[in-house]
């Protein structure tokens, strides 16, 4: 029997909201002492270091999924906020969702497209 | 997360009449994760502001942005809700793996497995990125 593509569809969100849940507890906090706290106060030699490492495909991956990931997750539980204090916008699953697909599309534009050229 | 319908506040009345005060006690789960997700969309433009930068070879601008002191004091706070969402996550996992394998040690186990991975990534990820 064939499943149907809506199946599809809502199993491949609740597996990128998952993903994303555990990607952002893995992985964000040491980003976010390196970007927050280590970056704004680093000497020249790292700066330069960090420049030669964003050439490398390894670097543009994990940026991306360093952007992309937690917003899958984000998304939706403010959705699922919004729904517990008896707020429902109109055709919110199509808002949030689209939201995430244009930020994820914007995020591979900026590093695979502009990094580029 | 608690169970809502063993909390004394909605024990006493429905949902509907209560004030605002205790209507947000009641769901401040709910308002500690949606702050998380607001701080991971804060945190996620600043590496899209970041990556633009670098593409553009402006690097400097990125780079006086993160010194700003309103911006640490934000990204103090993103540091704050990244790790109670890790807290969050990994109870929630461990929550998981007992109706799973229906033994208390197990969620012991999986918090302090995960709690290694996350230590060891960290470790590489800070290597990398010094010299």
């Amino acid at each position: 029997m064939r499943t149907k593509p809506k199946v599809i569809i809502d199993l491949l969100l609740a597996f990128l909201y998952q993903l994303g849940g555990v990607w952002a507890a893995i992985v964000a906090p040491i980003v976010v002492i390196i970007v927050g706290f280590l970056l704004p106060f680093a000497d020249a030699a790292t700066l330069t270091h960090l420049l030669r490492l964003s050439t490398t495909p390894l670097f543009k991956i994990f940026m991306l999924a360093m952007m992309v990931l937690p917003i899958w997750y984000g998304l939706p539980i403010l959705l699922q906020t919004l729904n517990t204090f008896n707020i429902y916008p109109k055709r919110a699953k199509l808002l949030f969702y689209g939201l995430a697909f244009a930020w994820s599309a914007h995020a591979g534009y900026i590093i695979f497209i502009m990094g580029n050229n | 997360m608690k169970d809502l319908n063993n909390s004394p506040i909605a024990a006493t009345q429905p949902i509907g009449k209560l004030s605002m005060c205790n209507r947000l006690w009641l769901h401040r789960t709910d308002i500690i994760r949606a702050t998380t997700a607001l701080f991971m969309l804060w945190f996620s433009l600043q590496l899209m502001y970041g990556m633009v930068c670098i593409t553009t070879d402006e690097f400097y601008r990125f780079f006086y942005f993160l010194r700003k002191p309103i911006v640490i004091a934000f990204n103090a706070m993103t540091l704050l809700s990244a790790v109670l969402h890790t807290i969050y996550c990994f109870y929630r996992m461990a929550k998981l793996g007992r109706s799973m394998f229906n033994n208390n040690v197990m969620v012991g186990v999986i918090i302090l497995m995960l709690l290694l991975l996350t230590l060891v990534l960290s470790k590489q990820l800070l290597a990398s990125f010094s010299v």
